[in-house]
């Protein structure tokens, strides 16, 4: 639709934001890429499939497959319970479930580290009973599920409030259980939404950094996921196998990213 | 299946929404729950449904108290004002919901659901999706899945008001048809007196919470139970003044109306249907003198507005079917009605 505005600022304000884009987004991403190619292809496959950095991969994924599915089913929880029923403490829920998003992924890492350190809350009767949480994959699994926890609930309320719950009513009046509800009504009305926040919390949890790097104690080929990983390398001037590794994250983030575009079309067309 | 309430109260919040309602609905009746918005006619649906739980009170179906019963377990069927269809399921396994919940046979399902179609005449519509559907068409789909696990009672709320004026008439006909075909307990909810009174074997008009008056159409139009009745369902003007005697005067003096025996001196409406009242010529020697403002006409209707008595009180009279000359806005002429009825004056 053509606007009022000057043809000028139209072409200044579009030229600046690409400007913008490209300084800042496009050509660290390109640079990343061709410091990962800097020393050519065997070079490239060498520093990914080094040892350290498989098993990097490995725990990253790893971290991923436990948090993931916690967040889904916890998210779906909250959302359908806020969008659905008025109760005392709604609104202090809705504000916690921001807070994760909102407050540093380094003081996150330190809430933990508060309560399961030795020195923590519950580190002493950890400890007693052997269990070991800080600097082991319990702690990594903790840290990501906390930082991702808002995701799929916040990609889900608004959906469900756009919804409505009328078709939800009428499928109790003809008789549907609980479960029959979640499955039948609920979950078939949700599904691009719930897979467009599944692949949100699935690329953050991949990403993960500061949490995570003060929970995991930095234990090389035991709590080093990918991101600590890389952080490791390149601390460690193994710059190209650091900007090895570091394009395949990109590579997660832009499929994550083209994954969104096409479910997000998909939630559009529901609609 | 007979459906009955007693003594139901139901506060929202500070709101107190149904204030001590019984109504016993027989076995394959057809009711409906007439009144105001947020009168609570709605809130009684629903709590006969189980979708809000009473306060005080109890739910019988038939020979069941069914006042504690969650809603899935109580087999009614409800439409929706919205409809309510599932987006995601085509019309078929719309219909075909509360036997898959059931876990009933597939070709039980099958079976079932054709009949339904038929009945609803959607036949050959079963694979399309909602959203490709009337409004008409919708609410019909809504009613075969209420129908298909053969409820004890068919409840509906408002279920004709989100469709056009035309889709309405055809609809509240072919409803009608319906449930003399099914004879299923029926009640609906309704704020449109005229879909009350065409549909329904009996009309229960709501007021504030309570229940004002219970009857068939022809009971609430020929013997109001209140001035409130007469008001709700229309056509109908109320003058405000006071009996003295055996005569009622309106508030300025200028109007004067005998009053049959038992009419309790006092503030006193007058309540006027608008066929109730003859138009006469300005020569005439009885009626009140009036002068003519506006004259419509719609179809075989025509409604004369007046101006009447010394504070130009406007009065509407509605004619039918004759077709004498018609007054010009201005003339004089003679008003008088054939049938009053005297309501004391809320204190």
């Amino acid at each position: 639709m053509p606007t009022p505005e000057p043809k000028l600022l139209r072409w200044t304000l579009i030229g600046l934001a690409l400007l913008g884009l490209a300084a800042l987004v496009v050509l660290p991403l390109l640079l990343v890429l061709i410091e990962a190619f800097s020393e050519g292809w065997p070079a490239w496959r060498e520093a990914v499939t080094d040892e350290e950095t498989l098993s990097a991969i490995r725990l990253s994924l790893a971290v991923a497959a436990v948090a993931v599915p916690l967040n889904t089913v916890a998210g779906l929880a909250a959302a359908w319970a806020l969008a659905r029923f008025r109760f005392r403490g709604r609104g202090l829920l809705l504000t916690l479930l921001d807070l994760p998003l909102s407050i540093s992924p380094v003081v996150s890492g330190l809430l933990f580290v508060l309560l399961f350190g030795a020195q923590g809350w519950l580190g002493p009767w950890l400890q007693e009973r052997d269990i070991q949480v800080l600097f082991a994959f319990p702690g990594l699994v903790l840290a990501t599920t906390f930082v991702t926890l808002p995701l799929v609930a916040r990609e889900l309320l608004p959906l469900l409030e756009a919804l409505g719950p009328e078709e939800e009513i009428a499928a109790i009046t003809l008789g549907a259980s609980p479960w029959q509800l979640l499955w039948q009504v609920v979950l078939p009305r949700l599904r691009w939404g719930l897979v467009y926040g599944v692949i949100l919390c699935t690329a953050r949890a991949l990403g993960e950094f500061g949490a995570v790097s003060v929970v995991s104690g930095h234990i090389r080929g035991e709590t080093c996921t990918l991101p600590l990983h890389i952080e490791v390398l390149h601390s460690e001037y193994h710059f190209q196998a650091a900007f090895a590794a570091a394009s395949l994250l990109s590579l997660v983030g832009l499929l994550g990213l083209l994954a969104r575009r096409v479910v997000g079309a998909r939630i559009g067309k529901a609609h | 299946m007979s459906i009955e309430v007693k003594n139901i109260d139901k506060h929202f919040g500070a709101f107190h929404v149904l204030r001590n309602v019984s109504l016993r609905v027989e076995a394959g009746e057809l009711v409906a729950l007439l009144g105001p918005s947020g009168s609570g006619k709605t809130t009684l649906l629903r709590v006969i449904a189980g979708l809000e739980r009473q306060d005080r009170g109890q739910v019988w179906h038939h020979d069941d108290d069914v006042s504690g019963q969650p809603v899935r377990d109580r087999n009614v069927g409800f439409v929706f004002q919205h409809f309510a269809l599932f987006g995601h399921l085509d019309v078929f396994e719309n219909i075909a919901f509360a036997l898959r919940v059931r876990k009933r046979p597939d070709a039980e399902v099958r079976a079932r659901v054709e009949e339904l179609l038929h009945l609803v005449q959607l036949g050959g519509y079963e694979h399309r999706m909602p959203a490709q559907l009337s409004g008409g068409q919708r609410q019909r789909v809504a009613l075969a899945r209420a129908l298909a696990a053969r409820p004890k009672v068919l409840l509906l709320d408002e279920p004709f008001s989100a469709l056009d004026a035309q889709v309405r008439k055809d609809l509240r006909a072919w409803l009608r048809k319906l449930h003399e075909e099914v004879r299923t307990t029926c009640l609906f909810v309704t704020h449109d007196q005229e879909e009350a009174f065409e549909l329904a074997d009996r009309v229960v008009l709501f007021r504030d919470g309570g229940i004002e008056q219970v009857g068939t159409p022809a009971q609430l139009y020929g013997e109001p139970a209140s001035a409130f009745v007469m008001q709700f369902l229309g056509h109908v003007q109320m003058l405000a003044g006071a009996v003295q005697g055996d005569e009622w005067r309106s508030q300025d003096g200028s109007l004067h109306l005998r009053v049959p025996a038992g009419v309790v001196p006092g503030p006193t409406q007058a309540a006027l249907r608008h066929h109730d009242l003859d138009l006469l010529p300005p020569t005439a020697t009885e009626g009140w003198p009036a002068q003519v403002e506006r004259l419509t006409t719609s179809g075989p209707r025509r409604t004369v507005t007046l101006r009447v008595g010394a504070s130009a009180l406007p009065l509407r009279v509605e004619l039918f079917g004759e077709h004498g000359p018609a007054p010009q806005a201005g003339d004089p002429v003679r008003v008088w009605p054939r049938q009053v009825r005297f309501w004391a004056a809320a204190q």
